[in-house]
């Protein structure tokens, strides 16, 4: 049992939307998702994580001058990054879910690199690949400072996906899409009588 | 693809001599009456599968038939191709009469399919046995690109069998306005259920355009529905029973019943829908500029329009809303015959004289079957289109930031302004609401007013949507006079709201017929609208609107069988044959 970028994506859009994202958002973080599973990248995990804490985390909105309260939304702080509100050099204090963050400074990591500074761990990005310190666990850290930055002293070796190879969702994801599945299920309007006729024009039999 | 590339498509193909044709605006095309009367064409996609199957002499054979005389078992389908070979499995069940139930809440069928990549292995069809009969409860994998199932048609499907097993061949003219002997209720592609994502196969030169995977398996199906009923006739009455005669075969096709899951898919995906009409629009545009025409020109096109006529004919339907459309189509047909017939053939730019008139003359569902049969006779100077019938959507996603927010406003102003004339305050204008339903996955519509359903709303009003953003941006602008030169970046960091319309917005600018010029939740608009332009855009025919949100259709009517493909040319065959007395002047009105 494995699962299509497409359908993964699919679902990570509505249940983005079922946890009350815009559309457009919503839309967003289907690509980012997306994004992280092309590359292996444990995406469908860090949106899991991101949605359940939001269900009760509190979310602040840049420019943050209030302090320490709250994190930024990686999707909506990342879709506002790639539509170009900031600079090469931007700091965010308290990004939450920050693997999410990576697509979107990828949008911009063409003829320059960009290194993404989380505390113990960092992500290389560039036109040719994708590259990261620190273990598989510190990927998916919670919450962290983040650093975007093209000043870059070591690039280490980049890893290249193909166009060809599309890797599939594996089976290890299906708690991860039971728990998007449960969000997705918000955008679904429950069946009345008169809806389960009247929604899809049924009532007249098409046993012929 | 810039707005100028447009007019470079139709200004090619015609010579100095020739007035240049313009491609016709997307305002008088894009309106939902207009597009839900659009008619198959050479450019459809069954007919691009046909043509390329036929050209590079793909091979078939039904490599298993392991059916029982109850009709159960599997049966597989190979088609071979220069490169590469697809197979379809089929898995024939014994349906109780009671399970053959309505569409919208079946959970059993009499048949399920899945198309799967290369020559598949006993393994593999053990695995999709495990999967494909349970169809959305069950998965399949990046080996397969389709998942489809179909019911028999309790109208033909036992009568053909019973003729057949007494040794005589069923009545075409029992035949011909049903014109399926099973129907299939979804075909499922890209990546839905655990196919492949459409990626994989993107790049395959057999499946470039769009919905060949889909349509390639809808075609062997074909075949399967006919060694279906030939094998429970010889079942029955395995001394007498005899097979079809090829020419009442032909007559035979698949059946479809699509309601309003795939309504919202013109709305989603507005690049490809922008490809699909300008390819057909570009193709009227050439054909149009020609310069001159002979007599043999005109009488086949006078056939063509008398098959059309026959097939008007033959199209039946329950729904007022159809039949008032087909009854206007047969005597519009019988009065372009007779104005063809006046014609010259020696005038200059004859194709574009027809046109002219028939827009002057005719309904739009008789407009828009005369674009297609204008079409049809010339495929050396259109069919070449047909390749760019796809998208690179992905291409689309990213928002300009950057932009000005007054350019943006004026984008929306100049894309939206058909909005002028829908009162958004009225009640009328806003009366549905698309959305999903728990129960079955799937795109419903609903009244606003009278449901709670509001919360779940599926972003398919794109005129609601930029009204609103308009609204948005004006008043962001009437801050100060410089903050129509804040970004769009800064406008949707604090209107996220707006998102998706401003992507949408980007998006269509440069694509005239990416967008329907019409309010898609209004109390009048017909939801069939939007089915019957995809799936004209299929091949389909004999559109019969079961409601106003569901219809059937038949499709590969006419076609030829793996078997005959190398003999018979498939665009001849998508009409019905003329027989005797069918001029259209001479039909039943």
């Amino acid at each position: 049992m494995s699962w299509s970028l497409g359908e993964i994506g699919a679902l990570s859009t509505k249940a983005a939307r079922g946890c009350g994202m815009d559309w457009g958002l919503a839309d967003e973080a289907g690509y980012a998702v997306k994004w992280l599973q092309r590359r292996q990248l444990p995406g469908i995990a860090a949106l899991c994580r991101y949605l359940s804490w939001r269900q009760t985390g509190e979310i602040t909105a840049w420019p943050d001058v209030t302090g320490d309260q709250g994190h930024y939304c990686p999707i909506a702080t990342g879709a506002a990054y790639g539509d170009g509100l900031f600079g090469d050099e931007v700091e965010f204090s308290r990004m939450r879910t920050p693997l999410l963050l990576i697509p979107f400074i990828a949008l911009r990591a063409g003829i320059t690199p960009i290194a993404i500074s989380l505390e113990t761990l960092v992500f290389s990005l560039s036109q040719d690949g994708f590259a990261y310190s620190g273990n598989d666990t510190a990927i998916l850290t919670a919450a962290s400072h983040c650093r975007i930055s093209t000043k870059i002293d070591h690039m280490p070796p980049l890893t290249r996906i193909s166009d060809t190879d599309l890797p599939r969702v594996p089976e290890t994801a299906a708690a991860c899409v039971t728990v998007l599945n449960s969000f997705a299920k918000n955008t679904y309007a429950p069946a009345t009588e008169a809806s389960r006729l009247a929604g899809a024009g049924a009532g007249l039999s098409d046993n012929d | 693809m810039k707005t100028s590339d447009l007019k470079n498509g139709a200004s090619g193909t015609s010579t100095a001599a020739n007035k240049a044709i313009p491609l016709r605006p997307a305002a008088q095309i894009m309106t939902l009456a207009r597009i839900g009367s659009f008619h198959q064409s050479r450019l459809s996609f069954m007919r691009v599968l046909l043509r390329r199957l036929k050209a590079e002499n793909w091979q078939f054979k039904r490599s298993r038939w392991n059916i029982d005389q109850h009709g159960v078992g599997v049966a597989t389908y190979e088609a071979i191709g220069p490169e590469r070979s697809y197979t379809l499995v089929a898995f024939a069940h014994d349906l109780p009469a009671e399970k053959r139930s309505d569409r919208v809440i079946a959970e059993a069928w009499d048949a399920t399919f899945t198309l799967h990549d290369g020559v598949i292995s006993d393994l593999d069809i053990q695995r999709l046995q495990q999967n494909v009969p349970l169809q959305e409860a069950g998965r399949i994998s990046d080996g397969e690109f389709v998942l489809s199932r179909a019911n028999r048609s309790v109208r033909l499907f036992d009568y053909v069998r019973d003729c057949l097993a007494a040794g005589t061949q069923p009545n075409p003219d029992k035949i011909e306005p049903i014109g399926y002997l099973m129907r299939t209720t979804a075909v499922y592609g890209s990546g839905k259920f655990g196919a492949a994502d459409r990626d994989i196969w993107a790049n395959r030169p057999e499946f470039s355009g769009s919905f060949q995977p889909e349509l390639l398996a809808v075609w062997l199906i074909r075949s399967f529905t006919i060694d279906i009923v030939e094998h429970m006739a010889a079942a029955k009455s395995p001394e007498t029973a005899v097979k079809l005669n090829p020419d009442i075969r032909r007559r035979i096709g698949v059946g479809n019943s699509t309601g309003l899951g795939m309504a919202p898919f013109l709305i989603n995906h507005p690049s490809l829908i922008h490809a699909w009409i300008n390819a057909r629009e570009t193709a009227l545009a050439r054909v149009r500029a020609l310069g001159a025409s002979d007599q043999a020109g005109l009488d086949r096109f006078l056939t063509m329009v008398a098959k059309a006529a026959k097939n008007a004919n033959e199209w039946t339907t329950d729904s007022p809303y159809q039949r008032a459309k087909t009854e206007g189509l047969r005597d519009d047909l019988v009065r372009l015959d007779g104005f063809v017939r006046t014609l010259d053939a020696s005038i200059n730019q004859p194709w574009d004289q027809i046109y002219r008139w028939g827009e002057a003359n005719l309904s739009l569902e008789g407009q828009e079957q005369l674009v297609s049969l204008l079409l049809e006779d010339h495929g050396p100077l259109i069919d070449d289109l047909a390749a760019g019938m796809a998208a690179d959507e992905a291409a689309h996603f990213r928002i300009d930031g950057s932009m000005r927010l007054g350019e943006l406003r004026r984008m929306m102003g100049s894309i939206y302004g058909w909005t002028n004339r829908i009162d958004y305050a009225r009640n009328d204008a806003l009366a549905r609401v698309w959305y999903v339903s728990e129960e079955k996955l799937e795109p419903r519509l609903g009244e606003r007013f009278e449901e709670p359903i509001e919360p779940y709303e599926q972003p398919l009003a794109p005129g609601r949507d930029a009204v609103l953003a308009m609204q948005a941006i004006d008043q962001w602008i009437r801050q100060d006079s410089t903050s129509g030169d804040d970004t769009v970046a800064m406008f949707l960091l604090k209107h996220p709201e707006h998102r998706h319309i401003v992507r949408r917005t980007q998006t269509v600018f440069a694509l005239p017929y990416a967008e329907i010029q019409d309010n898609t939740i209004s109390a009048e608009m017909q939801p069939i609208d939007l089915l019957r332009c995809k799936l004209s855009f299929f091949g389909a025919s004999k559109f019969d609107p079961r409601s106003d949100r569901w219809l059937r259709i038949t499709m590969y009517q006419g076609a030829p069988f793996p078997d005959e493909l190398s003999q018979l040319d498939p665009d001849i065959l998508f009409y019905p044959p003329l027989g005797h007395n069918s001029a259209p002047s001479q039909s039943t009105v």
